[in-house]
């Protein structure tokens, strides 16, 4: 079930990225793939014939990504690290026919000696940011889903660290991205005045408008998952699921509505002012779509002819800083959650489980478990488990914690060092509970003890 | 209101900015007791430092172009009659100019011609 859940997956993200790039052989903001080109020449043969060519091999790409996304149904036990690094060779697979249409336009640009326009002059109108202040939503609707999130909280029987981070993260995400919509740089489009204006009070009110409704979409789904846990009513999950559906196409409807907007008052425009950066700085990344690199040119957020996307400078040191932050944290995030246990597993230093007192401690830095003596009814050691399935908890492959269903004791609460395979099954009076020691001798010994006060106290 | 900048020139920018701007207001495209952008606003729309805005304020200001107050920001001065100390400096700078068109071998008539012709462009206040 798990794996053609992750097929469809796959298939439905090749279906999105496909629909998504195959436009890039628009002429947009005076562009065809990322290549300056005066508007008479996009219907050129010769330009027509490069952009027949990209989208037939683009076809093909899909079909070819299609079969690698199946290969999870056809060989169900391939690993899930290979099937993840299919991922990418799908993404880079993409680029292909992107990076050759652009080599051939660029070419064909020289051949042509079409104009070449220094991108570090610009045209800048200074009247808009007057007409700025009233165009986005009042933060005071920010609020909504905080008060949202809120509730989730109130109504958890278990405040766990992950319901207070949300409750963080749902207060300040949105109000830093609020604080991005507020500063981003107004784009001048043409000479007219009244025009810029116009798209630019119509775009800080979209993305605006589109933050408050995804961040209430997000709150609505968490409550939704705090009242499953917590066993309540039905109804309300309904109605829950139904206004984060509401929330989800309300942000597409303003999304669409923006795009033609734009498009119809773009149309209008007789002498668009075109922000024609050098195309040598320009070029489509391996997984990353378009990509620019220019130090000179100021802009950080640079437009790719796409509605819906912007690409960052990669040549500004404030984008250097953002990319080496994500990296940084996305390692220390890999480091803390699989090198750092398995650094410990490898020294026996992940877990240790002791008899202390009238209890049975289990102390890890990662997990932590009290099991009072007196609750024990009887002990099994086992060396397999059989098939199991996460209902809630965490599985790095180094440890594995919370609830799971398993096929031979049905629900039970785990507290193992995966790679020791000596379990200790627990039927307790809060139910099954299966642990270990990093040490399988160890655990056998923990076994013993515990298995011999259960038959003394029969 | 556009205005032009080159952030590949030699010229810094808040002078290019400072000359834009002067350009705007000699041709009336900026009135009299016209309200200019914040200097925040400026910076972001212009991609530059908060700094590089406010020294082209305070440059305008000192050459008696806008006034700033802390409230309602900077605004354009209502100009009077050209004061003495303009006079003046206008004077050095045309001297120099003038020696410079009559070095590389232009035409007293030629050169006033080109002045009147840039005059007349702008447009009259």
């Amino acid at each position: 079930m798990m794996n053609f859940l992750f097929t469809i997956v796959c298939l439905f993200i090749n279906l999105c990225i496909y629909l998504s790039m195959r436009k890039s052989g628009e002429y947009r903001s005076g562009k065809m793939f990322l290549v300056s080109i005066p508007e008479w020449e996009s219907r050129d043969t010769q330009v027509q014939e490069i952009n027949q060519q990209f989208r037939k091999e683009f076809r093909i790409v899909l079909w070819i990504n299609t079969g690698l996304a199946l290969t999870r149904l056809i060989l169900p036990n391939m690993w899930l690290l290979l099937y993840s690094l299919l991922i990418f060779v799908m993404l880079m697979l993409y680029e292909l026919p992107l990076r050759k249409a652009n080599r051939l336009m660029k070419e064909l640009k020289k051949e042509r000696s079409w104009p070449i326009v220094n991108g570090s002059q610009k045209l800048i109108d200074i009247t808009i940011a007057a007409h700025m202040k009233e165009s986005i939503v009042r933060p005071i609707w920010y609020v909504i889903p905080f008060l949202i999130a809120l509730s989730a909280y109130l109504m958890s029987p278990k405040r766990s660290f992950i319901i207070n981070g949300y409750l963080l993260l749902i207060a300040v995400i949105p109000a830093c991205l609020y604080v991005t919509i507020r500063r981003l740089p107004n784009h001048t489009y043409c000479e007219d005045s009244v025009l810029n204006i116009r798209l630019n009070r119509n775009r800080r009110r979209t993305f605006s408008l589109v933050l408050l409704m995804l961040a209430c979409g997000d709150a609505l789904m968490f409550t939704l998952i705090s009242v499953l846990t917590a066993d309540g009513p039905i109804w309300l999950v309904f109605v829950l699921l139904f206004f984060a559906v509401v929330t989800v196409l309300s942000s597409l409807w303003i999304f669409y509505h923006y795009h033609c907007s734009r498009q119809e008052i773009i149309r209008t425009i007789k002498n668009p002012i075109r922000y024609d950066d050098e195309d040598d700085y320009w070029k489509y990344g391996w997984i990353a779509g378009p990509c620019y690199n220019n130090p000179n040119d100021p802009e950080v957020f640079k437009d790719n002819g796409s509605d819906s996307s912007m690409t960052l400078n990669s040549g500004r040191p404030s984008v250097k800083i953002f990319y080496s932050a994500v990296v940084l944290g996305l390692s220390c995030l890999m480091i803390g959650i699989f090198a750092y246990p398995a650094v410990l597993d490898y020294q026996h230093k992940l877990v240790d489980v002791s008899i202390t007192g009238e209890k049975v401690k289990i102390d890890s830095p990662f997990y932590g478990k009290e099991i009072p003596l007196a609750s024990i009814q009887k002990v099994e050691l086992r060396q397999k488990l059989g098939n199991m399935t996460r209902v809630g908890g965490t599985d790095t492959g180094i440890y594995a914690t919370g609830n799971y269903e398993t096929d031979a004791f049905g629900r039970v609460k785990m507290y193992i060092a995966s790679r020791h395979k000596q379990f200790i099954i627990a039927y307790t009076s809060d139910g099954i509970i299966i642990f270990n020691d990093d040490d399988t001798g160890e655990t056998s010994k923990l076994y013993q003890a515990l298995d011999q006060l259960c038959r003394e106290r029969e | 209101m556009l205005i032009h900048l080159d952030y590949s020139s030699d010229i810094p920018i808040y002078v290019q900015l400072r000359n834009e701007i002067v350009r705007a207001i000699g041709s009336g495209t900026l009135k009299d007791g016209e309200s200019l952008p914040t200097v925040r606003a400026l910076a972001n729309d212009l991609h530059v430092n908060a700094m590089t805005v406010n020294k082209t304020y305070a440059v305008l200001k000192q050459e008696g172009f806008i006034e700033i107050d802390r409230r309602h920001g900077a605004k354009v001065k209502q100009q009077g009659s050209c004061s003495m100390l303009y006079r003046e400096k206008l004077e050095s700078e045309l001297e120099l100019l003038a020696a410079e068109a009559n070095a590389k071998g232009m035409s007293e008539a030629d050169f006033l011609k080109m002045c009147q012709s840039f005059y007349t462009k702008t447009a009259k206040r």
